[in-house]
């Protein structure tokens, strides 16, 4: 149904939200994320998943799950009355005649003293005209057009919503398919019981069901290739049963023939590219997709083979890859426009562009690897935020 | 009104950290910290001799490389600071060491106000030179020390330091620990010159960058 509108991750905004007070995460095809220890990053990754958990389970869930509304809103001094934590995406839909239109979807929250949330307001905003638009505040919903849905209380109605109308459906399947990783290789190797889930997990844990899913498929050949680019003589990895559980079965080859080993046998880089490889290829394709700290354990000249293939795969899907490695950093894609640059300061986290210059100045000598190697990865004057109002467009997008 | 922005220079792991602390902690000494802002870390030519060497870009060796880097943040000074190490520092002729760098640096940013400091031999002999200051402020112990008033003199003052401490010396730690306990008296500039030209050299710089902005 929703295949009729196409639908683009722009910008990602985040209000009070953990380490930011008002952040906007601006997308291109392919973004590289550089920040200290300690800037914002796993609040980042953080957002994406609570985004994703609140539209795919329910808000309630993803709350509890982080031990209530005050452990994920920005934590500042003072017991005044906090001021609410929001969450939203900007997308671009393109509709199948060719009509084009910006959205903002998202949500707030604000929380009461027994750290449960008392407030929401939930908005979908249509620009440039066209029907689909809702406010819900609490118990009322207003959408632009009829529909006949009552809001769960303390729950969003996207999820409802998005039954009665295909527009809404497309926005629905945009934010759940967000997706942020921090690949574990210690999960991956484990052998878990069998699932029936197509989506990797955000540790990886269930890499053999996904990659069940896709066998035979020519994704399946495209992450075997590329496996093998990463590992020498890796010419197949498979999924197979045993005895109810999921067991990783890679093939290298090897002087007196094939050699057959499981995820325990590999080395933890394998396993990781696995991951990676895995996450650019599940289906359906993350509208975003975040892969944190993709050098870990990868030796830095098979980082260029992730990159490429992130490179090879943002046609379909927005990827965001965090790194601290300078060779990775190095890579010819990695270029100014497309680097953003997170740090802790005055007691928040800001998201800044690349200062003019620096970003004019990156090229095959200066590459940003070698300036944040020599401190000199220089920021734009003023971070990326917005205004009071979550919803509201301005400028900078469109 | 924005602040003037100050960036150091440097060719070691420990002063990335330690000379933006100096500088930050200097500005605050002389009441000038509302005017200006540094860096929190400073342009780093990781690797010895990167600065001084014969400018190569594709090797990015050479000063004129790193005020190239730091030009890109629009600063309003820069400061280059270094350890002599071995090198001759040949003073009050203007062909040292030194100056020969400055030059190299104006033929890059040439309206820039701009400082070359080399550290005779070391950053660690300014430690030295703050000897009692550190001592006073329990950031080392005492302990009679046979280079106390010649800080500049002895090859290897991390060394010295580290007798001091008893213990190892972790550039990443130690130096931004006792760069927080750095005097700015006379004395230490007395006991040592290159200390007391870092001192200069930041009068000079923020006297000019306030004039240019004030121009």
């Amino acid at each position: 149904m929703a295949d009729r509108i196409r639908v683009t991750a722009d910008e990602l905004r985040l209000k009070n939200f953990r380490a930011f007070a008002n952040a906007r995460l601006s997308l291109s095809d392919l973004t590289f994320l550089v920040g200290r220890n300690g800037a914002g990053k796993s609040s980042l990754l953080d957002a994406i998943d609570f985004l994703r958990e609140a539209t795919s389970t329910s808000l309630e869930n993803a709350i509890d799950r982080r031990g209530g509304v005050n452990k994920v809103r920005r934590a500042a001094p003072g017991r005044d009355r906090r001021p609410p934590l929001g969450l939203a995406i900007v997308m671009r839909l393109l509709f199948a005649g060719g009509m084009c239109r910006t959205a903002i979807y998202g949500f707030e929250l604000q929380g009461d003293p027994n750290n449960h949330h008392s407030h929401l307001r939930e908005c979908l905003k249509i620009f440039g005209g066209g029907a689909g638009s809702f406010d819900r505040k609490d118990e009322v919903f207003e959408p632009t057009i009829n529909a006949y849905v009552s809001p769960p209380s303390g729950n969003l109605v996207l999820p409802l919503a998005g039954r009665a109308d295909e527009l809404w459906a497309a926005v629905l399947e945009t934010v759940r398919n967000l997706r942020a990783y921090e690949f574990s290789p210690a999960h991956i190797a484990a052998v878990p019981e069998i699932g029936e889930r197509t989506t990797l997990a955000r540790d990886g844990a269930n890499a053999g069901d996904v990659l069940k899913s896709i066998e035979g498929s020519d994704d399946h050949r495209w992450i075997v290739s590329r496996l093998g680019a990463i590992t020498a003589g890796i010419v197949d990895v498979r999924a197979e049963a045993l005895l109810g559980r999921r067991v990783l079965r890679f093939v290298q080859r090897a002087a007196g023939g094939d050699l057959q080993l499981d995820a325990s046998q590999v080395s933890q880089g394998t396993l990781r590219g696995l991951g990676i490889l895995l996450a650019l290829r599940q289906r359906p394709s993350p509208s975003v997709l975040l892969v944190d700290e993709v050098e870990n354990s990868v030796h830095p000249s098979a980082l260029a083979v992730l990159v490429d293939a992130a490179l090879a795969s943002c046609q379909q899907t927005r990827v965001v890859l965090t790194s601290h490695s300078p060779e990775l950093l190095g890579h010819p894609a990695v270029r100014g426009d497309r680097v953003r640059v997170i740090e802790w300061r005055e007691g928040t986290s800001h998201i800044f562009r690349l200062s003019q210059a620096t970003e004019e100045a990156v090229n095959e000598i200066d590459t940003v690897g070698w300036m944040l190697s020599s401190n000199a990865l220089w920021t734009g004057p003023e971070p990326e935020s917005g205004g009071e109002d979550l919803f509201a467009l301005d400028d900078s997008v469109g | 009104m924005s602040t003037l922005k100050i960036v150091p220079v440097v060719e070691g792991h420990g002063e990335e950290k330690a000379v933006p602390l100096l500088i930050r902690r200097w500005l605050r000494h002389r009441n000038l910290h509302e005017w200006f802002e540094v860096p929190e870390l400073a342009v780093n030519a990781k690797g010895s001799g990167k600065l001084k060497g014969r400018y190569d870009k594709r090797r990015h060796i050479g000063i004129e490389h790193y005020i190239e880097a730091a030009l890109r943040t629009g600063p309003d000074a820069i400061l280059v600071l270094l350890d002599a190490d071995d090198e001759c520092v040949t003073r009050n002729k203007g062909n040292g060491f030194g100056p020969t760098l400055l030059a190299r640096a104006r033929d890059v940013a040439p309206d820039l106000p701009l400082a070359v400091v080399v550290a005779n031999r070391e950053y660690e002999a300014w430690f030295l030179a703050s000897l009692t200051s550190l001592r006073a402020k329990g950031l080392l112990p005492l302990m009679r020390l046979e280079h106390f008033l010649r800080p500049e003199e002895p090859r290897n003052c991390k060394g010295l330091i580290e007798k001091l401490m008893g213990r190892r010396y972790e550039e990443q730690v130690h130096q931004l620990e006792l760069t927080g306990g750095i005097t700015f008296s006379a004395k230490a500039k007395f006991r040592s010159p290159s200390y007391g030209k870092l001192l200069r050299d930041l009068e000079r710089l923020t006297r000019e960058a306030r004039r240019g902005r004030a121009a």
